[in-house]
């Protein structure tokens, strides 16, 4: 039976190494220094004597005791003219955009007192669904970067927007006379407006003008180009083989009963994850009609991890596997199919999995979704082949909603280089995007760059490309900004600044308004533009003065639906599929690597941001480091170290793509295709200290027929060096209990409770057996007076992203302590999502009274195991095991169900952490906000940073213990709402950090004792329980079993 | 009682014009002028300065002078629009301009009440200084009550009484000896004080020990109650950047607290009001009572109004004002004002003292966790009515039902746990 599993969190806990047998035994892995200090030899050669050092102590008492009774004098501001607005004490939410190029996100800008704290989803959007992700929640800390440009540059130099606006202007005026060429480079743009503005200026430069000499000198041509560090460009140019139009289609990821995915990380990475990941989980629940999930892909990507079924192949396969796919539908259906083909070195079965797959989808026709990450449009013309097979256009995918997301063409971007090159470019305007940084290397941008006389940047603060351009005209961060974006169909959601400028930026459609003399600025162009195209008469409510404030109030509007588009009937061209088919590539030989999107840094747009770097990995749970991902039988092949710890470094290799190699540390990953190797991108950009964080790997590149490719041959070699790398994956260890309860689905359908979630029974000496719910140690709590607030977390449904993480660090003031103190274990999140590789082997149980397991045997079947994410925080016990030892009662229970935590109680003696079976409590070795040791790594030191502080929630001093307080702050602030207006509180109304931010709602937050609540029909559910429910600790947490799509094959009952 | 009216609008004034004046009409018309001017003019007019309208003394003469008689001012002050329409007098329409278009209510006074009050403005004299040294009486007054420490009395008291014990016994001691010298007996020095007070308690060892526990036991209490002490700053009264009184503006004129500190009904913070909340009276009124116009322009410096164009000044830089926080929490407890002034309907004199009886803030209560708790404890929520607390207060009867209770105070309500003021 499935309930047999074993579960481990890394190969440390698998082999019981040493080292961790032993720290797993312990609170904090590392030894206090006591020896070390006693053994001192420079001890007795202090001059110190016990007499000066008593005299020093009764000096420092003395002065410490009269400096506390000075009295502080506290000054107080009030506005002199208050905004209405703005009342102290009270958050203003402001709907926005974010929007960087890669990930779109309709957001709620969270503000106290003028300053932007917390980003949530803005759950209005059609779009982005239901949450945001790590990247987006955290892009508010970037807000206040100190490293932002303060002032325009100008050839490196500092400069002003006077000299620069002069100087552009002229330039501008001459290339308008001279009739030559400027082009503008960005990333995908999607803002209706700034694309207006961008045909304004267009026009504005192609006015011809008479030089000097009375003669027409012909027009100036502007050409913008769009171009994606991370490109969809073969998914438009296969669009375009089929259907004649280079449209990416909307994915309702909702409607499919059958999912299969090529290499695509599609619920943290492509296209649209937080839309695509909404659809996803709404059919991921058990009991209606779930789907099935098959994932065939390299390296082990989080959505590899929520798969069903997981086939390993190399990357160079997914054309291959496309047409197995392909071909094994056709026969299916008694089509043509894509001719046949094979995998090299098959140890996943994923020959059968493809069989698999291909029946699923069958099964499902017109409601299954097969997509591929590859940027090769030959892969995806097969693609659009199979969807086509299966009747997928007109349901699933919808060529009727475009998504305008990931627009940028590696064609176009090449043709511009050409130009460059032939110095046919006179001025080069660069926005949103770091081509410098991100372009593969054998594009040569460098050098075309040097040959355009004049380049703009507009950089939000100093990159690889603002670096050479001759100007630099420093533009808002976006919440200082204004726009409008069209990401998909109709929507249209607008982006309003939540904060006055920090610093002298301008946004860069203000500069073009500025340049082309234009009166007003881009706000003025944006109201004008939304007023003239909508109707005033659509104001239902009527509690707007217009449509433009009603607009911008909720953040998104419709668009009037574009007539005549009916691309879902539009004409499927199948020689292309054949032709496609024909020119997949085959199979290389050799090692591969993968370049992959990581779920935190992303593109590394915000590679500074410690947020983002101290969330570890859903897969490695390695912070702070860029690093190899490789199979563990592949580093034991090579004689690299497995594991992982502070006492365990990391072996190091070098990966030598075309002529291009870096040196990295190698991580184990169990599931990473065998004879590969996943690196992320998106590092050699962010800074820990001094430490410049990983290499660049965009360089390194390949492009093909002009498509960059993500994947490439490579040699790998073995390095005689070690890196210590740090990762919370061993932290925390529940020491081999059982946590992650899964079960098959047809084990849920066919089997009652009992078999696949059955109660914690505990056998007395005569073996009659008592539910733990009925054994107790203690009187009870009075839980059902007043509410009870709990949590349940849906195992299904959580896809181990991490929004929930920076959340929690955003909402709660969590500090970030940096890669030195995460390798001590000493990592501060209150929420961490527990990965478990699973595998179907038995452990060897040696010994008589003193039993060992031994999990050796299961080191085979490790190669790719199953994955299971599990978020953990307090679990806020009724019968907490932390308060019974805490000797001054510092944290204690509340009848609302709270486990609290009173810091200002808190002496610092750590026997709650001691005594907390589910290791969640966290203590503060340090002054995070004042040592000297966090000055570059803790943003809550730096002064402007530590605006982003919730003024709500206490920053936490040294030597107190801190843990998840299920956003208290939030559940008081939704109370007093209720009592202010004199009626209950309503089911959803308090959402925590954590609840609010996950983007499949796989946190559901409410009152226990509400007997309409959704948290309360999910705890009674027959999928819930409490996580070590043997211990008898009675959580206020409950969790659902994860029920995998798969059939029971394992009846070894 | 002037801040009170001015902070009234116009429509309002010129209903209580009417109501007064139906009030006053049988009162002899000597005395009416004052009562007249205050209640129908102080809102715009000051009787030597300019304010939102002219100055009124020797504006009869002026007018008298120019016209002939006292029928054009009449009939002005009655009904400015009327006489500018039917008179088209150049020097109404110019003295309008002068004052922003501003135009008086219409009002209805009879032509006798004018004349009365505009015989009132006339007669009026300034009371030269008055309020100044007043003010200065009143700071004198509060300085000496600090001198006026007991404390220190007594222990200068026993200083001096210690000496002239010490005196007097040395001067006993010595006559003692000369006496024996005169008498030509041995010269036998008496015992010194310190002497004789070591063989008075080495004699008597129940009073040494019982003056020993006693100072032990005062040492003691000295020391707990210095060290509950620390952290407390009950009475704290810090100098303030304005001399702002709570006693005339709550106290004397009866504004509501909430007026400028609107917020404490609506967040956690009460708010010390913005320069524009001040600004609705002040605009108006220009000079108090006791600081004359020093302290009110420090306002006015603040927000950049011209206090003799009656006009804010364009581009002025603006200037917070830097008060000094009197009531501190610390960091680690959260503390909302709406849910004790609103839900809880606590008065905020329960806490902050008799605020309207203070010129200077001072802390009123200790602000100790001790001091919350036993409010808490002390203090029945008031659930009826409220829709939030249906539920739990059926559920609380239940549970208290052994000893009958049918309201509960904040303690059983779970408002002494910890979270609910430490996160």
């Amino acid at each position: 039976m499935s309930n047999k599993k074993v579960y481990w969190k890394g190969t440390e806990e698998l082999i019981q190494e040493p080292t961790f047998v032993k720290n797993s035994q312990k609170e904090f892995s590392e030894e206090l220094p006591i020896e070390q200090f006693l053994s001192n030899n420079d001890l007795d050669s202090t001059n110190t004597s016990r007499r000066d050092f008593l005299k020093f102590m009764g000096f420092g008492i003395t002065a410490a005791t009269l400096a506390a009774c000075e009295t502080p004098v506290v000054k107080s501001l009030p506005y002199v003219v208050k905004p209405d607005e703005v009342m102290p004490g009270i958050a203003n939410y402001y709907a926005s955009t974010h929007f960087d190029g890669y990930d779109y996100a309709s957001i709620l800008v969270k503000t106290r007192e003028g300053r932007p704290i917390h980003i949530e989803a803005n759950k209005r959007s059609v779009v982005s669904g239901n949450g945001v992700s790590a990247r987006v929640n955290s892009s508010i800390l970037s807000l206040y970067n100190n490293r932002r440009f303060k002032t325009p540059l100008k050839e490196g130099a500092p400069s002003d927007w006077t000299t620069v606006d002069g100087e552009l202007a002229n330039a501008l005026a001459a290339v308008k006379a001279n009739g030559g060429n400027v082009r503008v480079l960005s990333s995908t743009m999607i803002s209706p407006s700034s694309e207006a503005l961008m045909n304004e200026f267009s026009a504005w430069m192609g006015e011809s003008t008479e030089s000097s000499d009375g003669e027409d000198a012909g027009s100036a041509s502007v050409k913008h180009i769009m171009y994606d560090a991370v490109s969809a460009a073969a998914m438009r140019e296969a669009n375009s083989r089929t259907f004649g139009s280079a449209t990416i289609p909307s994915y309702n990821f909702d409607k499919a009963e059958s999912i299969v995915s090529i290499g695509a990380d599609f619920l943290t990475n492509w296209i649209n994850p937080l839309g695509i990941s909404a659809g996803y989980a709404a059919t991921r629940k058990p009991g209606g009609t779930m789907s099935k999930h098959f994932q065939f892909e390299t390296g082990l990507s989080t959505t590899g991890s929520s798969a069903d079924v997981r086939g390993a192949i190399k990357p160079s396969e997914m054309g291959v596997v496309a047409k197995m796919i392909h071909s094994a539908v056709a026969a299916k259906l008694g089509q043509a199919g894509a001719g046949s083909a094979s995998l090299a070195n098959d140890d996943n079965n994923v020959a059968s999995k493809i069989d698999e797959a291909a029946a699923s989808l069958v099964g499902a026709r017109g409601k299954s979704i097969v997509i591929s990450g590859s940027n090769d449009p030959n892969v995806q013309t097969v693609v659009n082949g199979i969807n086509q097979m299966l009747e997928n256009y007109g349901t699933t995918l919808d060529m009727n909603v475009p998504m305008n997301l990931r627009q940028g063409s590696d064609a176009d971007f090449g043709a511009l280089i050409a130009e460059m090159n032939s110095g046919a470019v006179d001025m080069l305007f660069i926005m949103d995007c770091d081509p410098m940084y991100s372009a593969p290397a054998s594009f040569g941008f460098a050098d075309a760059l040097a040959k355009v006389k004049t380049s703009v940047s507009f950089g939000e603060k100093p990159d690889f490309t603002s670096q050479l351009t001759t100007y630099v005209c420093p533009v808002n961060h976006y919440l200082e900004s204004w726009n409008d974006a069209n990401p998909a169909g109709v929507e249209v959601s607008f982006t309003q600044p939540a904060i006055e400028k920090i610093y002298d930026t301008r946004q860069w459609q203000d500069s073009f308004l500025k340049w082309m003399g234009a009166d007003g600025s881009y706000y003025d162009y944006l109201k004008g533009k939304w007023d003239s195209e909508v109707s005033v008469e659509d104001n239902p409510e009527a509690i707007f003065a217009s449509r433009w404030n009603k607009i911008i109030h909720d953040g998104t509007s419709t668009l009037s639906a574009p007539e005549g588009m009916e691309s879902n009937q539009m004409s499927f061209n199948t020689d292309a599929v054949a032709q496609a088919a024909g020119s997949v590539a085959a199979a290389g030989d050799g090692w591969e690597v993968e370049f992959y999107v990581k779920t935190g840094i992303g593109l590394g747009t915000n590679a500074d941001n410690p947020w983002l770097q101290e969330l570890p990995d859903p897969v490695t749970k390695v912070v702070w480091d860029q690093y190899v991902c490789m199979n563990p039988a592949d580093m034991n092949e090579l004689g690299l170290n497995t594991l992982m710890g502070e006492q365990q470094k990391s072996g190091m290799v070098r990966v030598t793509v075309e002529g291009q190699s870096v040196e990295l540390p190698v991580v184990a990953v169990p599931g990473q295709k065998k004879q590969t190797i996943a690196v992320a991108l998106g590092y050699g950009k962010g800074y820990e200290g001094d430490r410049l964080i990983g290499s660049n790997v965009f360089s390194m590149l390949p492009v093909t027929n002009g498509f960059v490719q993500y994947n490439s041959a490579a040699t790998v070699e073995k390095l005689e060096m070690r890196y210590n790398i740090a990762s919370t994956q061993t932290h925390h260890t529940m020491m081999g209990r059982k946590m992650l309860n899964e079960t098959t689905l047809s084990d849920f359908t066919d089997n009652g409770k009992e078999s696949w979630n059955p109660d914690v029974a505990i056998a007395d000496a005569y073996g009659k057996k008592t539910a733990i719910k009925e054994l107790d140690l203690w009187a009870d709590q009075d839980i059902d007076l007043g509410h009870r607030w709990g949590m349940s977390i849906d195992l299904n449904t959580c896809i181990g992203c991490g929004s929930c993480v920076t959340a929690c660090h955003s909402e709660n003031n969590v500090p970030i302590v940096g890669k030195d103190e995460v390798n001590r274990t000493r990592t501060m999140s209150w929420m961490r999502i527990d990965r478990y590789y699973s595998s179907d082997a038995d452990p060897e149980i040696h010994g008589g009274i003193n039993q060992t397991k031994d999990y050796a045997a299961m080191e085979v079947p490790a190669d790719y195991p199953e994955v299971g994410f599990m978020p953990v925080m307090c679990q806020h016990c009724n019968h907490a095991p932390c308060e019974t030892v805490c000797p001054v009662a510092a944290t204690t229970h509340s009848d609302e169900g709270y486990n609290q935590m009173t810091y200002n109680r808190c002496i610092g003696t750590r026997y709650c952490a001691n005594n907390c079976p589910y290791k969640v409590r966290r203590f503060n070795w340090f002054n995070y906000v004042g040592d000297s040791k966090f000055t570059d790594i803790n943003p809550a030191q730096d002064d402007l940073a530590r605006m982003v502080l919730n003024p709500d929630v206490v920053v936490r001093s040294r030597g107190v213990m801190e843990k998840c307080s299920l956003c208290v702050q939030r559940v008081q602030a939704g109370k007093l709402d209720a009592k202010k207006k004199g009626e209950p509180v309503a089911d959803g109304v308090v959402q925590t950090a954590c609840s609010s931010a996950c983007p499949t709602n796989a946190i559901t937050f409410g009152d226990i004792n509400d007997a309409n609540s959704s948290v309360r029909e999910q705890a009674m559910d027959e999928r819930a329980y409490n996580l070590l429910e043997e211990v008898g600790v009675q959580p206020n947490i409950w969790y659902q079993t994860k029920v995998r799509n798969a059939a029971n094959t394992e009846q070894t009952a | 009682m002037l801040n009170f009216w001015v902070s009234l609008t116009n429509r309002f004034l010129s209903t209580t014009a009417l109501v007064s004046l139906l009030l006053l009409s049988s009162i002899a018309f000597a005395q009416e002028g004052e009562a007249l001017y205050k209640a129908n003019c102080t809102a715009c007019h000051k009787i030597d300065k300019k304010m939102i309208g002219p100055a009124l003394q020797g504006a009869r003469q002026t007018w008298a002078d120019r016209t002939g008689s006292d029928d054009a001012i009449v009939a002005w002050i009655k009904n400015s629009q009327g006489y500018i329409k039917e008179s088209g007098d150049s020097y109404a329409k110019d003295l309008l301009d002068q004052y922003n278009n501003t135009l008086m209510t219409p009002n209805a006074l009879s032509t006798e009440e004018v004349l009365a009050l505009l015989d009132f403005v006339d007669a009026w004299q300034p009371e030269v200084a008055v309020a100044a040294d007043g003010g200065a009486v009143a700071s004198g007054e509060g300085g000496s009550g600090e001198a006026g420490d007991p404390t220190l009395l007594l222990i200068v008291t026993i200083i001096i009484l210690f000496v002239l014990f010490r005196v007097l016994w040395g001067v006993q001691r010595n006559l003692k000896a000369l006496n024996q010298q005169k008498d030509g007996e041995d010269v036998e020095q008496g015992p010194s004080l310190f002497e004789a007070f070591l063989a008075y308690f080495s004699k008597n060892k129940a009073v040494t020990a019982v003056v020993i526990v006693l100072l032990f036991g005062y040492g003691a209490v000295i020391s707990w109650d210095w060290v509950n002490s620390i952290g407390v700053y009950q009475g704290y009264q810090p100098t303030q950047p304005i001399w702002f009184s709570h006693k005339i503006h709550a106290g004397q004129n009866g504004i509501n607290c909430v007026y400028c500190h609107n917020s404490a009904e609506k967040g956690k913070a009460a708010g010390i009001p913005s320069v524009n909340i001040c600004m609705n009276c002040h605009m108006g009124v220009q000079e108090g009572k006791v600081t004359g116009t020093e302290e009110i322009a420090k306002i006015y410096d603040a927000i950049g109004w011209d206090a003799d164009k009656l006009q804010y000044i364009d581009g002025y830089e603006q200037k917070p004002i830097e008060w000094v926080r009197i009531h501190n929490l610390q960091d680690f407890v959260y503390f909302n004002h709406s849910q004790h002034v609103v839900v809880g309907k606590q008065e905020c004199q329960t806490c902050h003292g008799p605020v309207e009886e203070m010129d200077e803030v001072y802390q009123h209560s200790d602000l100790t966790m001790g001091w919350c708790i036993n409010c808490h404890r002390e203090t029945e929520v008031d659930m009826e009515g409220n829709g939030y607390y249906e539920e739990v207060h059926a559920e609380l009867v239940e549970k208290y039902k052994d000893q009958g209770l049918e309201t509960f105070s904040v303690e059983q309500n779970g408002g002494l746990e910890c979270v609910k003021c430490h996160y």
